[in-house]
């Protein structure tokens, strides 16, 4: 049978498509050939990519290659009509001396693995090509996790420090809590809790942020002769997702859970390098009818272990 | 003709076995004598050649030696009587009252309960006061309870659908649209984003868009989004399906309209149901789909080294195990269900987050087995974050919902979220919280009536296996902070009554102190009686549990929740208390029910009643009948319409006759003819004929009932007022009339067959009763009967006057009997009429015979009767009516060749009988003679003028060769019967062989000495 088209399908064998270092990833290629002809060679490459971007300019930084292999699939040769399968496979290595870095999809910062399959066909026919991502996770061989670090936290109007709001008085509250370990394991959702002691004002709602905050070296966006300097770093927070983990006046002194998966993909192990960094926070909003507003900041660390 | 009577000697022993003398008021055989001629062609039954004679030659006959074969036995002919089913030598009487034809036709109707069926006679020994047993009322109760706490959301559903309804609804002008796919901007900076959401609450709480929807608008709508979702989904949108539902959940967090809220939230969790079950097919069908992505791949491998070019598998969907578990789902699945909850995990509204997983609990199945626990405990704290109690409330049901679904073991979230539940009581007390229910527009009474389904769902959930500790910690948390009464009335109702049950005093005072809500006190002191039918309080708590709740109930200004709750207590009482309180609490009962009438306030009160009036009325017969005694239950049924009155008195009835034994007691007696009489008088002319039977049937059960023993001037005295009051009941009169027969009977007895002047008064008297009632009664063929037995009562009380009277009344009406049945009903009574005729004297005015001749005139009449109906009908009546006649004659014949013996058959003791009175004088024996052979002759007359042949005519000739036989003797007889067996021979030869080893051949043949071979 004819295909109408001639195309290209990536299969990777696992599914969620997650591989570590060192590992191999296996997988078939699907060539869907309409008439059959003849290719100069298929070719796989791997590759994966740091990409920066400083906030405030909007300069190009050249991406920087974490790993970059290239498998010759077939010879070149003649397809005949009908679909070819062939497989493939290849290790997860790094480039060099740059270790893999998590795939990590960021405002500033992303790192992007991704296969791409290339067939040439001659000069008559336009080449062929497909690409897909897959991730890839590295776990560290990590210091003392098994310790939570908790972070309290008490908040009254004498203890604030940033309350958010426009205008008028602060009103009288009494909430206290915390997150149940700074230290943060990235496959587990983010616990901790809230309990209203006291509040004068009705509560609108209790939000939970995550924000990251990427930081990327100043340097980086000058001359690539700066690049030695190093040092000042340009920082921004963005939020990745906010959920509501209270809506209207609670009751007081009920223990209300903070619970947040992290988004796969949008978080990281927190990451530093000379260049660049990826740090993680989360805020805890309350706010308060008639839009007072008040924070609770929490520095996370996100680690992934074996 | 000269025809000699064959004169048979019967054995002192044959009489003897012909009218048992032990029991001088068993008369069976007259009773037993109607038989058929058995003379016939069906070789069986001609067979045995004294079968079905009339039964005074039968059991005597000599020649038939087989009187060890039962059917010889004149007594056994009553297995075939058509009259009687009864054993024969049982007493007549009581078979006639029970199994006679007449009862047995009202007790066939299938309407009616037999009221005399056996329970009367095995009289509940124990626990004699109560109807049911404790016990049994305590494992209904138990399986009420567990009932109830099953009872499946779906019914839940329509309850709360039904009760939660406005006329109007306030909603977000948003409502109305149809989701868009607008994406929300990502790229915004989190300082913006949060001022976006802040300007989002902003708008929710002002004003706004609002529109002004019905509720018939509302549901619309929502039924249009549940089509939409199903739509969406089906055309692979999966993204669109998820905003419809988080859409729909939002709904959840708008409590504008309060009182819509239930209704909402039942709608809203009906898309959310549909929506977990898509979801659910749909990773089901991935897991089903045989891992096709690696197996396939591997062939493929396979095929592509080109070893051999295997045959691509078809798609085989692999059916998983019926007990599945996580291992036996594939990688693609369980990355499917995953990706699911990691999409749901990032809702940023906590309601449709919450909400979302909710309705997929079921997925976490593919995941993993032993999560649940954990999942359900988090998503119960979850709840905590909804400030609004009845959003709070309705999410914790729904999660209660769900949970027990997929993980019916485990309580312990549940527990939780009733812990949590309680505890926010604590937030209605503040002026905040005052504030938004003036808001919403409603009291705090109303907005917890809107929380009690949601509340009684989840303490179901908990109470249900609950252990006594979380009963304890759940009261305990109740007196800390909610202390009212709608929870308290969930509590009691969805907890094991066990747990609290021996401190029943001390949950009375709870309920005395609980804060008022919509469920009023007295609301929950019936929920709290329902439970203790289950678990009685403790025996030296019981009197102080009553009098403290009895001094709330019965300030009750409400008539309906008044008698609500006295139904309640009532069985509570019914069970574990003893009659003098249940006479307390009926006496208050009655006393409202007065008040209330004197306020003007009974009407349609009837059908809150109900229940109460079928509990007393189940009940009436524990404590020997007190509640009927009482006469409160009369003064109760007295609310109702005429109607559904009769209709209580018809159970009333029916109960008495199943729960109570013969009584004497005249007060119940008084009260139950009362209710009889209530019964008799919602019958008229018009009332179905079934439903006349059904109650007179219920009449008679409580008529058979009435004992006075000895006191039988008492005993007939109340006949005598039931036939003044019952006697639009045919029936009844019937069996009154058989009440007294046996009444005359007893007397007899009573005196050992010997009256003095006084019974033989009270005898005649009685029958003076029949004789007045019977023609009151409108079916002759039930007044021949009644008749016959009348008679027959008279002549065993030698009241040879009575009996006279009795059997020409029956003769004097045999012309109106319809020839109903082809005429047989009558050859029946003609059966038994001429058994009984054996025994009566002759009169000394009119002859011996004159009944005898009165019969055969009167049937002479019946048969010309003309009947209505068409020619056809009618003229094959006359033929049918006129064949019967004939048999009558030769059932006559029997009685005729009795009265030609020296000693009859029978003989009743006292009364001096023919063979006595004329000891076979001349005159007597030549009057005997014409008479029978004006039958014969009549009936020989009979068979030629019947045209042609026909089966008809053969049976009658053949009848009449049977009494020619054995009846008599002579030439002239030999004469007759040679003549007749040929005509008969002729006949058989014609229509096809003669066989001659026939019965009736075998019998001529002996009869005529084998001088013929014709």
């Amino acid at each position: 049978m004819n295909p109408e088209h001639s195309g290209i399908e990536i299969n990777l064998s696992r599914f969620d498509r997650i591989y570590r270092p060192l590992e191999s990833v296996t997988g078939t290629l699907a060539l869907t050939v309409k008439d059959g002809w003849s290719h100069s060679g298929v070719t796989l490459t791997a590759t994966g990519t740091a990409t920066l971007q400083l906030p405030s300019s909007s300069n190009e930084i050249p991406p920087r290659v974490l790993m970059s292999q290239k498998i010759t699939v077939l010879e070149s040769g003649r397809l005949e009509m009908g679909v070819t399968k062939v497989p493939f496979s290849f290790i997860v290595k790094g480039q060099k001396e740059n270790a893999l870095l998590e795939t990590y999809h960021g405002a500033y910062v992303s790192v992007n693995y991704v296969v791409k399959v290339q067939v040439e066909r001659g000069m008559r026919k336009r080449s062929l090509s497909k690409e897909i991502e897959f991730i890839i996770e590295v776990p560290q061989p990590k210091k003392d996790l098994s310790t939570p670090v908790p972070i309290p936290f008490h908040l009254t109007p004498k203890t604030l420090d940033k309350v958010n709001s426009a205008v008028g008085k602060v009103p009288g509250f009494d909430i206290e809590g915390g997150l149940f370990r700074r230290n943060c394991l990235i496959n587990l959702p983010i616990t901790g809790e809230v309990v209203v002691n006291s509040s004068e004002k009705v509560i609108e709602a209790i939000d939970l942020q995550l924000v990251r905050v990427e930081s990327v070296s100043l340097a980086l966006g000058g001359s690539s002769s700066d690049v030695s300097k190093g040092g000042e770093m340009a920082k921004e927070s963005t939020e990745i997702e906010s959920l509501q983990i209270a809506i209207g006046d609670v009751v007081k002194g009920l223990t209300i859970p903070i619970y947040m998966v992290l988004p796969r993909v949008y978080t990281c192990p927190s990451l530093k390098t000379a260049t660049f960094e990826v740090q993680f926070e989360i805020n805890l909003q309350i706010v308060f009818e008639d839009g007072y507003m008040v924070t609770e900041n929490f520095p996370i660390s996100l680690h992934r272990t074996q | 003709m000269n025809l000699d009577f064959r004169q048979y000697q019967y054995s002192e022993e044959s009489r003897q076995q012909a009218l048992p003398l032990e029991l001088s008021n068993d008369f069976h055989p007259l009773l037993s004598v109607v038989k058929e001629n058995s003379i016939s062609q069906q070789p069986s039954a001609s067979a045995d050649t004294s079968s079905g004679k009339s039964n005074g030659d039968a059991a005597s006959n000599p020649s038939s030696s087989s009187s060890s074969d039962p059917s010889s036995d004149p007594l056994s002919g009553a297995l075939s009587d058509p009259l009687s089913s009864s054993d024969p030598l049982s007493d007549p009487l009581s078979s006639l009252a029970f199994d006679d034809p007449l009862s047995a036709m009202v007790m066939d109707d299938p309407l009616s309960l037999n009221p005399s069926s056996g329970d009367s006679q095995n009289p509940i020994t124990a626990d004699r006061g109560r109807t049911t047993s404790i016990e049994d009322a305590q494992i209904m109760a138990a399986q009420k309870f567990e009932d109830e706490l099953e009872t499946p959301w779906v019914i839940k559903k329509q309850q709360i659908l039904k009760t939660y309804q406005v006329t109007s609804v306030r909603v977000r002008a948003d409502f109305m649209k149809d989701e868009d796919n607008r994406e929300d901007a990502k790229s915004l900076k989190s300082v913006d984003r949060t001022k976006a959401r802040l300007d989002a609450l902003e708008d929710n709480k002002g004003e706004g868009e609002t529109l002004q929807l019905t509720q018939k608008e509302y549901v619309d709508q929502l039924t249009r989004y549940h089509e939409e979702l199903q739509r969406a989904w089906k055309a692979g949108e999966r993204v669109l399906s998820i905003k419809i539902v988080i859409k729909c959940t939002r709904l959840l967090a708008d409590t504008s309209v309060p009182q819509f809220y239930p209704s909402v939230f039942i709608m809203v969790t009906e898309i959310l149901d549909t929506f977990g079950e898509i979801v659910w097919d749909r990773i089901l069908g991935k897991a089903e789909e045989e891992e096709e992505g690696e197996k396939k791949e591997e062939e493929k491998e396979k095929e592509e080294k080109g070893k051999k070019g295997k045959k691509k598998k078809k798609k085989k969907k692999s059916r998983l195990p019926p007990n599945w578990t996580t291992e036996d789902i594939n990688v693609n699945a369980k990355e499917t269900c995953r990706n699911w909850f990691y999409k749901i995990s990032s809702i940023r509204e906590l309601l449709p987050r919450i909400y979302m997983e909710m309705c997929l609990l079921k997925c976490y199945r593919f995941l993993s087995t032993d999560e649940y626990p954990q999942v359900l405990s988090r998503l119960a704290s979850m709840i905590r974050g909804v400030g609004d109690p009845l959003v709070s409330v309705f999410a914790q049901c729904y999660l209660a919902r769900c949970g027990g679904v997929v993980y019916r073991d485990e309580s312990g979230y549940a527990t939780t979220m009733v812990y949590d539940y309680l505890y926010g009581f604590k937030e209605y007390e503040s002026e905040k919280f005052a504030g938004s229910l003036n808001r919403m527009g409603v009291s705090l009474e109303e907005f917890l009536h809107l929380q009690s389904p949601a509340v009684e769902w989840i303490f179901k959930c908990v109470g249900r296996k609950a252990p006594k500790s979380v009963f304890t910690t759940t009261l305990k948390h109740y007196r800390d902070y909610s202390s009212n009464s709608m929870v308290l009335k969930h509590i009691i109702d969805c907890f094991d009554p066990k747990h609290y049950a021996p401190n029943a005093a001390a949950m009375v005072s709870l309920v005395k102190m609980a804060k008022p809500s919509k469920v009023g006190m007295i609301g929950v002191f019936e929920t709290i009686a329902e439970r203790f039918i289950q678990s009685p309080p403790p025996e030296e708590q019981r009197m102080l549990v009553l009098n403290e709740v009895w001094k709330v109930v019965t300030k009750c200004d409400d008539l309906k929740t008044y008698i609500s709750c006295s139904t309640a207590w009532l069985e509570v009482v019914l069970h574990h208390y003893s009659s003098l309180e249940l006479n307390v609490l009926l006496r208050d009962v009655v006393k409202h029910l007065v008040v209330a009438e004197q306020e003007g306030q009974v009407e349609g009160i009837g059908k809150d009643l109900e229940p109460l009036v079928k509990l007393l009325v189940h009940h009436c017969y524990d404590f020997n009948g007190v509640i009927l005694k009482s006469g409160e239950l009369l003064a109760i049924l007295d609310k109702f319409k005429e109607s559904r009155k009769a209709e209580h008195c018809k159970e009333l009835l029916e109960s008495f006759a199943k729960h109570s034994d013969e009584t004497s007691d005249p007060v119940l007696i008084n009260t139950l003819f009362e209710v009889s009489r209530t019964l008799h008088d919602s019958i008229d002319s018009l009332s179905p004929e079934g439903e006349q039977r059904h109650c007179a049937s219920l009449i008679c059960g409580f008529i058979e009932k009435i004992n006075y023993g000895k006191d039988f001037e008492r005993q007939l005295n109340t006949y005598v007022e039931c036939r003044a009051v019952f006697c639009n009941l045919d029936d009844v009169e019937t069996r009154l009339v058989l009440c007294v027969c046996k009444l005359a009977m007893q007397t007899l007895n009573l005196m050992k067959g010997k009256h003095n002047k006084k019974t033989a008064a009270f005898v005649k008297g009685c029958l003076a009763f029949n004789h007045i009632t019977i023609p009151s009664i409108d079916d002759t063929k039930i007044r021949l009967d009644l008749l016959v037995t009348c008679g027959l009562v008279g002549l065993k009380n030698m009241c040879l006057p009575q009996t006279d009277t009795f059997l020409k009344q029956a003769i004097v009406i045999v012309p109106e009997v319809a020839g109903g049945n082809g005429g047989a009903d009558m050859i029946a009574w003609v059966g038994t009429f001429c058994g009984l005729l054996v025994v009566v004297p002759g009169s000394p005015d009119l002859g011996p015979f004159y009944l005898m001749n009165g019969l055969q005139k009167a049937l002479q009449k019946w048969s010309e009767e003309e009947e209505g109906g068409n020619a056809a009908v009618s003229s094959m009546m006359k033929a049918s009516k006129k064949f019967a006649k004939s048999k009558c004659l030769l059932l006559m014949l029997g009685t005729c060749s009795s009265w030609a013996q020296k000693k009859l058959p029978y003989a009743i003791p006292g009364v001096d009988s023919n063979d006595t009175l004329y000891g076979g004088s001349e005159g007597y024996m030549e009057e005997l003679k014409q008479l029978t052979e004006g039958i014969v002759a009549e009936v020989v007359a009979d068979i030629e003028a019947m045209e042609g042949d026909s089966s008809m005519k053969d049976e009658l000739v053949l009848g009449l060769l049977d009494c020619l036989i054995e009846f008599f003797q002579g030439p002239s007889a030999d004469k007759m019967i040679k003549s007749l067996a040929k005509k008969m021979m002729k006949r058989e030869q014609e229509s096809g062989g003669l066989d001659k080893n026939k019965g009736w051949f075998l019998k001529i043949k002996q009869r005529l000495g084998l001088q013929t071979d014709q």
